[in-house]
Parts: structure tokens; C-alpha cells; sequence
């Protein structure tokens, strides 16, 4: 990729009389922005850009001058391009003198190329302008057909925002993967599997920022099913707005990787496209949350027809270990060193400075099983009651309770005071997405100290999330807070005796 | 502090924040009704908060109080029609069916029929015509009763679109008479406020029956009664204005006035990009792309249908989505792509008949036979035809009879009935002088010069339609005609002035297109 409006004749013409004296610069390349992901070194880099102008350039010429350029044969080269003046005026021209010029084995000066196609020098700088002039406006064309095809800031945004440093333990999953994504002839199609929670997003998202990093595809798309929400009852019910079925599906990958040309085509048609398009290009795909979609079975058989050498990565809470051609791979659980790292990293973003003992850390993950969601919502209450009377309490409470999350929370609730407890209630009406403060405050009547002092208590128990850009953050509850406030708070609100 | 509270006891403890839930809820719903007024103009400020509204609406309807779900009825007034424009058909018809639910028992007539007609109106814009026109007769019944003689009108109005895209008004001339007369009936128990938007509404809707039916003149009279009615009325950037500026820019491009018809075209964009509303700029943008299609810059109207194809797409916007679908197929078949030209047609057949819109299977199929004539399916394509025609007469589409007359006369030819042909090719200019549309009668002059045997004839048809294709800037109906002079008078010449046109209009590809008919032919397209 490189930046259009710097590749102008002025330029190119500098960049090749500059490397015919052996000087090429850094600067050169940060000025183009060249940079293909896949090189690193300096000489690599020079030598790519080099290439590609050279083969830019060798497109251009004639056949016959390109016979007797690879000949070798120079006066065999020089009676060709002295031919190729000869016939009527064309492009072939001006790119053949540019080649002789800069890119020969052998290269000619000016008055020598003058000499040979018999015009003056000056006109010979002329036509060597124009070649640039050509030269120019062919890589910007090139260009644009790669940005509009490809362009990086446009896949960025497909990607899921999720808060940064939340990856513990999720290392050695996303190594593994990643060393099949690199793997040309691996896995083409990966499930990632688990219960909700368990952080497969997390790890989908994790990768896709990797493999983009390291430029690794031609092209990224991120299809999210994860709009859910509760039914009063707490369970999760899919809402329509968000993709549902092959035809949204499809469409939106039509869209998502620049394929216009698709669009009023029917499904089918429009797979045949993409078909076409993951064969020729190396494109990486997500489809978040699998689960929550229409008719899996009639959409994973047409979406596995979409790779080689293209890769495809599903995040599902079923399992779809009944494709052949799908390789699935089960999160798994934190492990005991890495739930400690989590509670450790819970404990610091709380600033809580307090010492745990190996026993703790073993019992809690005994406790909590190792499930991410839970070990926070513990740890965050350690500030406030003894650690070792949580562990018992919560012991006793997963004996107790139908589940242990309730015992958690209502622990939580306990801790709120009445001004958090109010900002947690009034989060209950707000998007799974999020809402920003200007929305909760206006809908709720709060004022922006309670909300301050509210979020400063909600964040301390990591009973809110955290969402949007720094100019805009947005807040939002875990879909298990929804599930307690729903059935645990405000159960029978409803009823026309309250 | 330590949570050892039986369940009983726990909900006893909290009953203080569910009184409060109820007690906030229908505040919740008052200073959203504020915020959607206030910040109704500016989509960014709302859009994103959908969800969320949704979940007040949700909550609302659990409320216990029935004074609460009256405020969701204001609540839905306050934010209609912005959820259609946003692409949320399925939730707000959701909302729309709850909430007419509430006003029903509430015994809000006004809401109630208000409701209805909002549904009546998505469900046909989603294709659902038989459960449209059953909501608007129920409406009409309600109106009726209870005098109220705007809605009454309004859901007349609505009746005659939804029947018409039934394809139940056989005479759709006399219906809008009708109509007109029960407009003027109604005036003198109407606000003359009232009475004037309503009659916005019927001459607008007038101006497409009519233009539809090729009179052009009349159709530009209407639209532009209701543009001067309007600026008495609105705004400039009110969304009425915009809904004048689409209907002057459909009435100029119909007159060949492609300039003036863009420049409404894009009056009427701006506005409804400046409310956000998306399924308007939609059909808009499909406009124009037709007008750019009818001025031969086939590459513009690909690009712009091909946009306004993903919005629609985007938003759900079916009907949109399938008209334009036929009419980026149109493009293509224009610029002489006939497998894409297929696909598309093919897939706005299937778009017309999962949206129940009998207009555009019609348009559809016609586009199919089009097709078929020149890879040489001409029993089939005759076949379409027939039925095409059939349709389009017992509807009296008086532009799209001469039309398909001239694609029937192909047909024959090509099934080598040749004097039938010409029976066709000369009905259809018959009919296109009767009406007096210039680029019909191109179309059809071309027809009989490429039918007929006589060289003189032939030469003397394709002379009168390249002189007139030239004279109504039509590019590809003259390289048509100079492709058939050039055959009839051996002139290469001729041939190389058409491949030029060819070229400038992006329509080289059908020198290369792999037709079958003994000449080089270009389709009969208007």
C-alpha cells in the first residue's frame, strides 16, 4: 500500500536518478509509505519497491522489445526500441526509454537514447516526462483498485471493540492458532469453541488483530451475530436486526469485502462471487457467535465452500464437530496459574495492594472453576469482606444456590450503596452495546455526580463494561447482571401490588 | 452484610427498588419522548440509541399502569417513521402491532387508526400487499364510522396504491377520478390547512398515475400544482419538498429533460439525507440512476444503482431493492453484458415475487424475453411476451404496450413469421404516435426497419429513427439504427460511426455479445 498523492512524475523521476547513483534513502520509502507487511528488513523493502516498478515498467514494453531485452543482446535491444520509434506514437514508447534509462543491465544516457531513436535530447527528456506522467498514474490506479478492495481502515472497523488487557491465558490458545493461520497448508476452517463467558470472542478478536498486524491475508471480514437479548424470563433470545440467516450473511461478506459488483445478486450468485474471490485471494473471515444464527446447518456446508487458501473462524457455543472439513478447538477453562494472574490484575485495576496466599488462589479456582467472568466478580469484592469468608460464602453458596453467579452478585448488591444500586438499575434499559453518559443521565434523572460516584462503584465490583472510544465511552452490564437484576431485584415489578 | 437471605426474605428486603423501577419507568418514557423531539433532525443523535429505546418500550409494556402505556403511544408517534429509515422494518412493525394493541383497548381511535395506517404502509413497502390492503380496509371501515374524513381519504388513497400494486385496478384512470371527486367532497369538512396537504398527497400520487400512463404533460401539471402548494405550506427542507422534487425529477426525466431531472433529483436526496431518512434516499438514488441510464452514461447508472442496491440491501428495503434490481439488470442488458444482465433479471424475478409485486414479475419477465431474443430463444421469449403483453394492455400501460408490441414483433421474426412481425413492429408505432412519446417511437421505428425485408422500407424507418434518436439525444437507439443502415446500404462506414457511439457509451461490449439474430441488433430499450 502506498500513499496515492505522493507518487507524483516529480517523484518517481527523483526516486530513479537518485538509485542510479546508489542513493536510496529511508526517507524515500517512509515518503511512499511503502510498506509491505511481510518484509522487514531496509534492503528488502528497497528491493520490493524496486521490483515492483520494474515490473511495472516490463508490462509496458512491446513484446518484441521485451524478447530481446531478456536476450541480453544490447545492440539487439537498442534496434528494437529504434523499431518501436518508427511506428506510430504510443505509450510502449515513453515506458521503453524509462527502462533503458533507469533499468537496463546496462543503462544509456540521454544522449546516447536520443541518438539511437533519432530525436533531440530535449525531446527525449520530453517523452522521458511523459513516461513518468504514465508510470505515475498507473501505480495510483493500482493502487486505488488494491485500497478500494482492500482498505485497512475500513476492515479495522469490522473488528468488535472490546476493552484492551483483558486477554489472560488465552496465550497459548491463540499461538496455537495463529501457527495454523500461518500454516499454508493447515486447518482452513476453525471453530472455536466453549460456554458463554469463557472468552471466544475475546480470542477471535485477539487473533484477528494479530493476523492483520502482521498483514498475514490479502483481506479480513468480522461477521457478528452477538445481538442478543433477555426475555423477561433471563433467557436469551436472538432480536432480528442483527444477521440471521444465509442471505445476511453473505451479503454482508459481499459488502464487508468490497464487492460491489455483487450487490442485486441473488445468494447463490453472490456466493459463486465470493467462491471466485477466497479462491484468488487470501482472505481471513470471523463469524462471531454462530449460536445465535437462524439455520447453522445450511450456512456452515455454503460458508466452508469460501476457503482455500482463504481461512475461516467461527466462535459457537455448540459444537460443530460434525463438519469434516471444520476443525474445532474447545477454550479452555483458565488454568490455575493464569486465574491467579487474572486475580492478581483485578486486584491492581481495583487498587487493592493485598496479599493472597496460595490456598486462597487454589480454593477460588476450585471454587469458581476457572471461569473468568466469575473469578472477577469475586475478586472484586475482596476489598470489602475477608477473603477467606468469601471463599466460604461462596462455597456454601454454590451448594446453596441454583448458581453460584446469584450468590456472587447478591453479594455484589450488598456492597452498593444507594446511589450505585439506582445507576445499576437504570442501566437495565440500555442496548447490550452500550449507552453513553449523556443517555443514562437524561433518561434517569441523574446528575453527573451520582453517575460518577455510581460508576466509581459499579467499576470497583466490575459489575459494568467498558465500551466506545475514549471520546465517547460507553457503559454497559454483562448479560448475567441483566439476569440477576431481572430475576433477583426487580422480579415481580410488574405486579399491580408494588 | 453477608448475604444468608432466603429467597422471600431477599425479594422482601428489595421491594423498595422494584416501587422504584415502577415509579421510573414512565419518567423514562416522558424524557425520551423530549429527546427524540428534540434531536428528531439529527440522525446521528438518535440512531444509536435504538436498542435502548426498544428496551424502554419492552419494559413500558409490562407497566402495570395504563397511563404509562399511553405515554408509549405518544412514545411511537414522537419516533416514527425514523426506525424505516434507519432499517429497522422488523422491531418497529413489532412496535407498531403492540402498540396498536394498547390504543385498541384503550379506546383511542385516533391512535388506533393512526397505527393502522403506519402498518398498512410498511407492510407494503416489505411486499406484503394482501395483508396491507386487509389492514387498510379495516381502517376505512373505522374512518368511516367515526367521520373522520382526512384519515378516511388517507386510507382511500392508501386502498387504490395497494390495490393497484395488486394489480386489482383494471382501470386505474377512472379510480383516480374517483378519488379526486372524494377528495373534493371531503373539503368542506376539512381545515383549509388540511384540505391543501391532502391534496399535496392525491397530486402527487395523480402525477404518477398519469405519467405511468403517458401523459406526460397532465403528470408534470400535477407535480407541479403540488410544488406550488407545498412552498405555501413547508419548509424547503421540509421531507414533504423532497417527496415534490422526486416526483418533478420522475416527470422531466419522462420529457427527456434529463438535466432538470437530476437537479430535482438531488434537491429531493440532500433533504432526505438531511433527515436520515434512508428507504427515500434509497428510491431516490434508484431514480436517478435510471435517468443517468436513459441519458446513455450507462457507467454512472451502474455505479449509483449498484450503491443504492447495497442500501437497500443493508436496510431491508425489499421493494426498493427489487425494483432497482431490474433496473441495474436493464443497465447491463444496455451495455451489452448479457450473462450479468441475466443473473440480475433473474434474481429481480425472484425479489418481485417474494415482495407479491405483480408490476415488476411483469417488468421481469419481459426483461427475460429480452434477453432470450438475442441468444435465440425466440419461442419462449415470444411466449413471455404474449403474457407480458396481455398483462400491460389489460392495464392500459400505454408506453410499456408499444414496447413489448415491438419485442413481440422480434419474436416472430425470429420464429421466422415475418409478416405477423410487421403487423406488430406497425401496431407499435401506431400506438407510439397515438401517444406521442418520442423514444417509443424510435424504439418502434427500429422495430419495423429491422423486421422488414424491403431494403427501401428498411432504410427509410432506420433514417426516421436515427434522425430522431439524434434529434432526442437517445446514444444507443441511434447506434441501433445506424447498425441497421449500415447492414441495409453496405456501409462500413456507417457501421464504424455506431461502434464509435458504442464505445463512448460503454456499450462496446455488444459487438462482442454472442447474438444471434443475421444482423447486429441492440435491444428495444427505452
Amino acid at each position: 500500500m502506498i500513499i496515492l498523492e505522493k507518487v507524483t512524475p516529480k517523484f518517481l523521476e527523483t526516486l530513479l536518478k537518485k538509485w542510479q547513483k546508489g542513493d536510496f534513502s529511508a526517507e524515500d520509502l517512509a515518503t511512499l509509505d511503502f510498506s509491505p507487511i511481510e518484509l522487514k528488513t531496509f534492503e528488502q523493502q528497497q528491493l520490493s519497491l524496486r521490483e515492483m516498478l520494474y515490473q511495472r515498467i516490463q508490462k509496458n514494453l512491446p513484446d518484441l522489445l521485451s524478447q530481446a531485452v531478456s536476450s541480453q543482446n544490447q545492440e539487439r535491444a537498442l534496434h528494437e526500441l529504434r523499431k518501436l520509434f518508427q511506428s506510430a506514437p504510443s505509450n510502449a514508447q515513453y515506458f521503453s526509454l524509462i527502462y533503458f534509462r533507469y533499468f537496463a543491465l546496462q543503462r544509456h544516457t540521454v544522449k546516447e537514447l536520443a541518438k539511437n531513436i533519432g530525436v533531440s535530447e530535449r525531446t527525449l527528456r520530453r517523452y522521458l516526462l511523459k513516461g513518468f506522467e504514465l508510470l505515475s498514474v498507473q501505480l495510483k490506479r493500482a493502487s486505488e483498485k488494491e485500497i478500494s478492495f482492500f482498505s485497512k481502515k475500513k476492515f479495522k472497523s469490522h473488528f468488535p471493540n472490546l476493552a484492551e488487557n483483558q486477554a489472560v491465558g488465552i496465550e497459548k490458545v491463540l499461538a496455537k492458532i495463529i501457527g495454523w493461520v500461518k500454516e499454508e497448508n493447515s486447518h482452513y476452517a476453525i471453530s472455536i469453541e466453549g460456554i458463554g463467558g469463557i472468552g471466544k470472542t475475546l480470542i477471535a478478536k485477539y487473533l484477528s488483530e494479530e493476523v492483520y498486524k502482521n498483514g498475514c491475508f490479502d483481506g479480513y471480514a468480522w461477521i457478528s451475530a452477538r445481538q442478543v437479548e433477555l426475555s423477561p424470563s433471563g433467557e436469551i433470545t436472538s432480536i432480528n436486526n442483527f444477521v440471521n440467516t444465509l442471505d445476511d450473511v453473505v451479503a454482508r461478506l459481499a459488502q464487508q469485502l468490497g464487492q460491489n459488483h455483487l450487490a442485486g445478486l441473488s445468494t447463490q450468485d453472490k456466493l459463486e462471487g465470493l467462491k471466485t474471490l477466497t479462491r484468488d485471494k487470501s482472505l481471513f473471515i470471523v463469524i462471531d457467535n454462530l449460536e445465535t444464527l437462524e439455520d447453522v446447518d445450511i450456512l456452515v456446508p455454503e460458508l466452508l465452500k469460501l476457503t482455500k487458501p482463504s481461512k475461516l473462524f467461527f466462535t459457537s457455543r455448540k459444537s460443530l464437530h460434525h463438519y469434516s472439513d471444520l476443525y474445532t478447538l474447545r477454550t479452555p477453562e483458565l488454568s490455575l496459574e493464569n486465574s491467579r494472574a487474572l486475580v492478581m490484575g483485578e486486584l491492581d485495576r481495583c487498587g487493592l495492594s493485598l496479599t493472597l496466599s496460595d490456598e486462597i488462589i487454589s480454593d477460588l479456582y476450585q471454587i469458581t472453576g476457572g471461569i473468568p467472568l466469575a473469578l472477577k466478580l469475586a475478586t472484586a469484592q475482596f476489598g470489602d469482606i475477608p477473603a477467606k469468608e468469601i471463599i466460604q460464602l461462596l462455597r456454601e453458596g454454590k451448594e446453596s444456590a441454583q448458581n453460584m453467579y446469584i450468590y456472587i452478585y447478591r453479594q455484589a448488591w450488598l456492597l452498593l450503596d444507594d446511589i450505585g444500586k439506582n445507576l445499576l438499575i437504570s442501566m437495565h434499559n440500555i442496548s447490550p452495546d452500550g449507552e453513553d453518559r449523556d443517555w443514562i443521565c437524561d433518561l434517569n434523572g441523574l446528575n453527573e455526580e451520582e453517575f460518577a460516584k455510581g460508576l466509581q462503584q459499579l467499576k470497583r465490583l466490575s459489575l459494568v463494561e467498558f465500551a466506545g472510544s475514549i471520546e465517547r465511552p460507553l457503559y454497559r452490564i454483562h448479560r448475567l447482571t441483566t439476569t440477576f437484576l431481572e430475576s433477583d431485584i426487580l422480579r415481580g415489578w410488574e405486579d399491580k401490588e408494588v | 452484610m453477608i448475604n444468608t437471605a432466603t429467597s422471600s426474605s431477599w425479594a422482601k428486603e428489595n421491594a423498595q427498588w422494584r416501587s422504584s423501577y415502577a415509579d421510573i419507568l414512565p419518567k423514562q418514557i416522558d424524557r425520551l419522548i423530549i429527546r427524540i423531539e428534540k434531536n428528531k433532525a439529527k440522525k446521528e443523535t438518535l440512531s444509536y440509541h435504538f436498542e435502548s429505546m426498544l428496551r424502554v418500550f419492552e419494559q413500558g409494556l409490562l407497566h402495570p399502569d395504563l397511563a404509562t402505556h399511553l405515554r408509549l403511544i405518544n412514545l411511537v408517534r414522537a419516533l416514527h417513521p425514523l426506525p424505516i429509515w434507519w432499517g429497522k422494518w422488523t422491531e418497529w412493525m413489532h412496535v407498531l402491532n403492540k402498540t396498536t394493541t394498547i390504543a385498541q383497548k384503550a379506546n383511542q381511535i385516533d391512535d388506533q387508526i393512526w397505527l393502522e395506517l403506519k402498518q398498512a404502509e410498511m407492510l407494503l413497502s416489505t411486499g406484503k400487499g394482501e395483508e396491507a390492503l386487509a389492514v387498510a380496509q379495516k381502517i376505512l371501515k373505522i374512518a368511516r364510522i367515526h367521520h373522520k374524513f382526512k384519515i378516511e381519504f388517507q386510507s382511500e388513497m392508501l386502498l387504490f396504491t395497494i390495490q393497484r400494486y395488486l394489480g386489482h385496478i383494471q382501470n386505474p384512470l377512472n379510480a383516480l377520478e374517483k378519488l379526486e371527486k372524494s377528495l373534493s367532497e371531503k373539503k368542506e369538512h376539512l381545515s383549509p390547512n388540511v384540505a391543501q396537504k391532502l391534496d399535496i398527497e392525491f397530486s402527487l400520487k395523480k402525477s404518477d398515475i398519469l405519467q405511468r400512463h403517458g401523459h406526460i404533460e397532465k403528470a408534470l401539471e400535477s407535480s407541479q400544482h403540488a410544488y406550488q402548494l407545498s412552498e405555501k405550506l413547508f419548509d424547503k427542507k421540509d421531507l414533504k419538498m423532497a417527496q415534490v422534487h422526486s416526483r418533478l425529477g420522475a416527470n422531466y426525466w419522462a420529457k427527456s429533460e434529463y438535466e432538470k431531472s437530476i437537479a430535482h433529483y438531488i434537491q429531493a436526496r440532500r433533504i432526505f439525507q438531511l433527515w436520515g431518512d434512508q428507504t427515500s434516499q434509497i428510491d431516490s438514488m434508484g431514480d436517478m440512476g435510471l435517468v443517468y441510464w436513459s441519458a446513455a452514461k450507462y457507467k454512472k447508472a451502474e455505479e449509483i444503482l449498484e450503491k443504492s442496491i447495497r442500501m437497500a440491501e443493508e436496510v431491508n428495503a425489499r421493494q426498493w431493492q427489487t425494483i432497482q434490481t431490474g433496473d441495474l439488470g436493464v443497465v447491463s442488458l444496455s451495455r451489452g453484458k448479457l450473462s450479468r444482465a441475466t443473473a440480475l433479471i433473474e434474481q429481480h424475478l425472484s425479489l418481485s415475487i417474494l415482495t407479491n409485486n405483480h408490476t415488476e414479475t411483469e417488468r421481469a419477465n419481459s426483461n427475460i424475453a429480452n434477453v432470450q431474443l438475442f441468444l435465440g430463444d425466440f419461442e419462449e421469449a415470444y411466449q413471455r411476451l404474449k403474457r407480458s403483453l396481455r398483462s400491460v394492455e389489460g392495464k392500459r400501460l400505454e408506453i410499456a404496450i408499444g414496447v413489448v408490441r415491438a419485442k413481440v414483433a422480434w419474436a416472430l421474426e425470429g420464429l421466422g413469421f415475418q409478416e405477423d412481425a410487421i403487423k406488430y413492429a406497425k401496431s407499435a408505432l401506431t400506438h407510439a404516435n397515438k401517444i406521442n412519446i418520442p423514444s417509443l417511437k424510435i424504439l418502434t421505428l427500429r422495430a419495423i426497419s429491422e423486421t422488414t425485408d424491403n431494403t427501401e422500407d428498411r432504410i427509410r424507418y432506420a433514417e426516421e429513427a436515427l434522425e430522431m434518436a439524434r434529434k432526442h439525444s437517445r446514444p444507443l437507439n441511434e447506434a441501433g439504427a445506424l447498425l441497421t443502415l449500415a447492414e441495409a446500404k453496405q456501409d462500413d462506414a456507417l457501421r464504424e460511426k455506431a461502434i464509435d457511439i458504442l464505445e463512448n457509451i460503454g456499450s462496446e461490449d455488444w459487438l462482442k455479445a454472442p447474438v444471434v439474430f443475421r444482423t447486429l441488433r441492440l435491444p428495444l430499450l427505452l
